[in-house]
């Protein structure tokens, strides 16, 4: 069973040659599953559209794949080396709007300018490589600093949709290789695919599966782990580079923003072809066949005639229900992690004592500072010693918030030092610090939210709506307050089944999340959020308080929450062990597997109360509107020194983090400069304030 | 065999999923049954989930089960949630299911062009909403951006006496409606050169980002150095902050957006109601109607009208002498001319110009719950 899973290593020795049929049929065998369900699919949408299958179909279908396709092939790439790219939409519309902003009617100018797009999209990849592979930055925060940049340089490039994509490329990409025959993506498609065959045959093939699998091992035994990683980043710029020809082929234009909606449905692609995130097992085969998959359900939607409502629910539903199965498929660590969790929960049940003798241990620990006798010289030396390494995660960030102020100062003028710049600040703050405080536990116990956007916006419209309802009554404040936090431990809840019961990774699970929630908002305000907001979330943003918002007041009591669950409760210790590693933590005793769930349920509540705040502060509940605070709130929580593998960081940090984001918005606002320019301001104060840090990945 | 048992994993994973899809759509099945010789219309919508949208669902959904259409025609809804690639798709999706017409509201209306050049092959008709003339043989039904941004600049000027400082709120920067309204102020203020923009955001037509970018802007600046606002949308918003901010009515910025009912509940003379107070504005119908026009349309051509090409309407406009308190939103209401309704019936981001005289039937009641009273 282990080793059938293992088997897209590519055939190092004989056996292709003497048993050249199972081979074929080991290097096919893992992808069976994901084929099945591809075929069923098509079979249903045939079956309930009631209609043969015509060219025009399978062509369309083809050309509507083919860019997600290949866009998820290089993410796979990337994912084998146990890496990860969030910059993957944007590179592929990067390459869209070169083409479709340059390329002349000539022929040679078209093909002069595609190869350019290509390589453009390949050179965006080498950054990423370099950044990850020989200054040892961590991937997720590298490439989520290269995404803002490069989607600000494709505003640039191109400011809105629109431009020309000439009909000769159009045609090469997205037309008929032979008429009424063969559709051109599809061809594409294959040929990407022999690319990636041609690959694994390679030295860096096997390297890359190598690396992926055990970095130790591999380069123990020789393999260049750093250039390898460095040329999968590459490589998958070059897919991405692909994907956008063929997106500029099926769309005929270009669009800036076009990428930012494939992002997600490229990872779940991943994930449900049968690549695991940790690397080294999987391929792109099965990653073509997802993006099929994917592509089918909106037919599938129109043959099942879903109303408009009750559609991004099921479609969510469908997305997180595959990738449940493809992750216990591949032989996730799920059902070891459900062993631990019963045996924690007989732990718990007889052995009372055991917590107890714990808690005793921790709070001898925390009363442990080191002795003072091993520090010698001045106070502010022994300082140092003391907190150096906590200073260390947390300056950085701060540094740079004192340039920003002072930039601003600069170029703004007086009006900096007042009671309205930092009233505007902190107010502006209190909605991402609220979530980098929840999306930072999660980070360091080595996990990621992605489904705080549209919890926040769920719970948001839970509270106006129920508020609108339930108003007149007294005491009704409060209890709707109860009832949206519920709401809240609950999403945070179903995202830690997913993660610890079933074992599916936590980016994934929660990307699954959000479209779930997303289709339940829906659902529950039928399109338009009603309601009303309650007077005193209204007057938290007011100016009652010597000319400043009493919300200020809600900000600085969440910075001394913050800084305390996380460096001074037993919870937090926890959090910071089990993200330094699972293993470790769980035989010192720590459970594991409540510590994630609980970490995932304070994210949820985090995300309950700044749907409330957000409320407070717009005065009405908008639907998405959490969704622009996702990305600021991760800047934030690694622009503040939280290592993205999880196990280290400091709420002092992540608050600092916020600020500055904050005080960049207010310095690009304040000086006019265009959105464009906003994006890649940030993306620059992003990746330099981890190159500030010197964060190694683990 | 381990195979056979991953083989069984798969199907009864699959069965499971199909299950709860089948239980989940049960409700959507509804009234697919009658299926006979009207012709197929589809609507394609780009993305569900903002006030607009669901309004012109209802609208659309109303007329197309009015005693006048429901015989007529036989009528679908799907959204594409925001993502060109997928519309692509659903629209192939909609000629293989044999559509008659296909309205589509688009995420990237050049991204279309490939799949109704391949949907006209198969003799099926489109009409695309805010479509440009770009040669594909869609029809098109526009809504003039350009000479929005260019009226509600103009507008501003007059109202300034052609000086001051005046902040600009763009839509969503990189989308196709947004950029031409831009160019439509842009064009506007070299015909104005007292004028002067103080700082040009991104307000994305929504009441939060309006909120969130203004104060940032409050952060360096005051209400005092600001004349005017020229929104997208979100004149609500800035009426909002500046109250918030113990700004008298006098004191109130003039302000030119869309049509928020907020915004002209604010610009309705004082005591009107409890938030009017006279507030200097421009605001510019949304034209939902043309949602449910473009059915009208498709059903006049596909029984053989020559329906136009391309028709560009212009956006009613609402100033303070003509903007009119609505009691039930009635049809002969409207036609009187009333253009706006009462806080507690709409949110008060909730877009109010959705009406028109041709479309007389489709009053409050219609946009609100999808059903016409007969």
């Amino acid at each position: 069973m282990k080793l059938a899973a293992n088997t897209e290593y590519p055939p190092t020795s004989s056996p292709s040659r003497s048993y050249p049929f199972q081979a074929a049929w080991l290097g096919i065998r893992p992808t069976l599953p994901v084929m099945l369900v591809a075929v069923a699919m098509f079979t249903a949408v045939t079956l309930f559209g009631g209609n043969s299958i015509t060219y025009f179909q399978i062509s369309s279908t083809a050309s509507g794949m083919a860019p997600l396709a290949l866009a998820a092939m290089g993410e796979t790439v990337v994912i084998l080396v146990r890496g990860f790219d969030l910059s993957a939409g944007a590179i592929v519309s990067l390459s869209n709007v070169i083409v479709a902003s340059q390329a002349g009617e000539s022929p040679a100018n078209q093909v002069l300018w595609g190869c350019l797009a290509v390589l453009a999209a390949g050179g965006v990849g080498a950054v990423n490589g370099y950044l990850i592979a020989y200054r040892n930055l961590q991937p997720i925060v590298v490439t989520l600093a290269v995404m803002f940049m490069v989607s600000g340089v494709n505003l640039l490039i191109l400011p809105f949709p629109g431009g020309n994509v000439p009909i000769g490329t159009s045609n090469f990409f997205a037309g008929d290789l032979v008429t009424g025959v063969i559709p051109a993506a599809i061809v594409h498609v294959i040929i990407a695919l022999l690319i990636w065959a041609a690959v694994k045959k390679t030295r860096f093939g096997t390297a890359l599966y190598a690396v992926g699998g055990n970095e130790e091992a591999a380069t123990a035994r020789g393999v260049r782990s750093a250039r390898t990683k460095f040329f999968s980043y590459v490589l998958a710029g070059l897919f991405y580079g692909y994907a956008g020809l063929l997106l500029s082929g099926n769309t005929g234009s270009g669009d800036p923003l076009g990428g930012d909606a494939l992002l997600l449905s490229i990872f779940a692609a991943v994930v449900i072809g049968g690549t695991r995130l940790g690397g080294g097992r999987g391929g792109c085969l099965g990653t073509v066949l997802a993006a099929f998959i994917l592509m089918q359900i909106s037919s599938l939607m129109l043959v099942l005639s879903v109303s408009t409502n009750v559609a991004p629910l099921f479609q969510g539903l469908i997305v997180l229900v595959s990738i449940a199965i493809a992750t216990i498929m591949s032989g996730s660590s799920g059902s070891t992690t459900y062993q631990s969790v019963r045996a924690e929960l007989a732990a718990m049940l007889a052995v009372p004592r055991k917590i107890r003798t714990e808690r005793a241990i921790k709070v001898q620990g925390a009363q442990q500072l080191p002795v003072n006798d091993e520090l010698t010289g001045s106070a502010f030396q022994r300082f140092l010693r003391q907190y150096g390494n906590t200073l260390k995660i947390i300056a950085p960030v701060y540094v740079l918030l004192v340039v920003a102020i002072m930039i601003n100062a600069l170029l703004l003028g007086s009006t900096v030092f007042t009671v309205n710049y930092f009233n505007s600040l902190m107010v502006l703050t209190l909605i991402t610090a609220v979530l980098a405080l929840g999306q930072g536990i999660v980070v360091i116990t080595g996990g990621m939210d992605l489904s705080v956007g549209q919890a926040v916006t769920l719970c948001g419209v839970l509270a106006a709506g129920l508020y609108g309802q339930l108003g007149d009554v007294a005491g009704a404040v409060p209890l709707i307050f109860f009832i949206v936090l519920v709401a809240g431990a609950l999403i945070g809840l179903l995202n830690s089944i997913g993660v610890v019961l079933i074992g599916i990774p936590a980016v994934i699970m929660t990307i699954g999340t959000n479209g779930v929630l997303s289709g339940l908002t829906l659902l529950y305000t039928n399109g338009v959020p009603s309601g009303t907001v309650p007077a005193s979330l209204r007057w938290l943003f007011g100016r009652d308080l010597i000319g400043f918002a009493p919300a200020i007041v809600v900000l600085f009591a969440l910075l001394a929450v913050g800084w305390f669950v996380i460096s001074r409760t037993r919870f937090g210790w926890r959090v910071l062990s089990v993200g330094s590693s699972r293993a470790v933590a769980g035989l010192s005793g720590v459970p594991v597997a409540r510590t994630i769930t609980l970490a995932f349920v304070f994210s949820g509540l985090c995300s309950a109360a700044a749907g409330l705040l957000l409320i407070g502060y717009t005065g009405s509940a908008v639907l998405n509107m959490g969704e622009s605070y996702l990305l600021p709130t991760l800047a934030a929580v690694f622009m503040g020194g939280t290592l993205a593998t999880g196990g280290r960081g400091h709420y002092v940090g992540i608050f600092g983090g916020a600020l500055l984001l904050t005080t960049i918005g207010m310095l690009v606002t304040g000086t006019d400069l265009s959105h464009a320019v906003r994006q890649i301001v940030l993306g620059a104060v992003v990746l330099s304030a981890i190159l500030f840090l010197h964060d190694k990945e683990t | 065999m381990n195979m056979l048992r991953k083989l069984y994993k798969v199907a009864t994973g699959s069965v499971g999923a199909m299950a709860l899809g089948a239980v989940l759509t049960t409700g959507g099945f509804a009234d697919v049954a009658d299926a006979a010789d009207e012709p197929k219309v589809y609507f394609s919508m780009g993305f569900v989930g903002n006030n607009w949208m669901t309004e012109a669902r209802n609208m659309i959904t109303a007329l197309a089960e009015s005693r006048d259409y429901r015989d007529r025609v036989e009528f679908e809804i799907q959204s594409a949630g925001g993502n060109a690639q997928q519309q692509i798709q659903q629209i192939s999706g909609m000629v293989q299911a044999g559509a008659d017409a296909v309205i589509i509201y688009p995420i990237n209306e050049s991204a279309l062009r490939q799949v109704i050049r391949r949907g006209c092959q198969a003799g099926v008709e489109f009409f695309v909403i805010n479509g440009t003339d770009d040669g594909t043989c869609a029809h098109s039904v526009k809504i003039d951006g350009y000479s929005l941004g260019q009226t509600r600049m103009d507008w501003m000027a007059k109202e300034l006496n052609g000086e001051g400082d005046v902040v600009v709120l763009t839509g969503i920067p990189g989308t196709t409606f947004s950029d031409e309204t831009q160019r439509g102020v842009e064009e506007s203020l070299k015909e104005n050169p007292g004028i002067n923009v103080i700082s040009t955001l991104n307000g994305e037509w929504s009441q939060q980002a309006t909120r969130a970018r203004m104060q940032e802007l409050l952060g360096t600046k005051t209400w005092d150095d600001i004349d005017g606002v020229v929104a997208a949308e979100a004149c609500y918003t800035i009426y909002q902050m500046q109250v918030e901010a113990g700004r008298t009515p006098e004191q109130l910025v003039p302000c030119a957006a869309q049509d928020e009912n907020g915004f002209r509940l604010a610009m309705l003379p004082e005591g009107t109601t409890e938030h009017s107070v006279g507030m200097r504005g421009y605001s510019t119908d949304s034209m939902i109607w043309v949602i449910p026009m473009s059915l009208k349309f498709a059903l006049d051509e596909i029984a053989g009208a020559d329906v136009e090409k391309m028709q560009i309407f212009q956006a009613g406009v609402v100033t303070n002498d003509t903007v009119k308190l609505c009691e039930t939103g009635s049809t002969s209401e409207l036609q009187a001319g009333c253009n706006v309704f009462p806080s507690d019936k709409v949110p008060n981001d909730w877009q109010a110009g959705f009406w028109h005289p041709d479309l007389p039937q489709l009053d409050f009641e219609a946009v609100t719950t999808g059903e016409v009273s007969e």
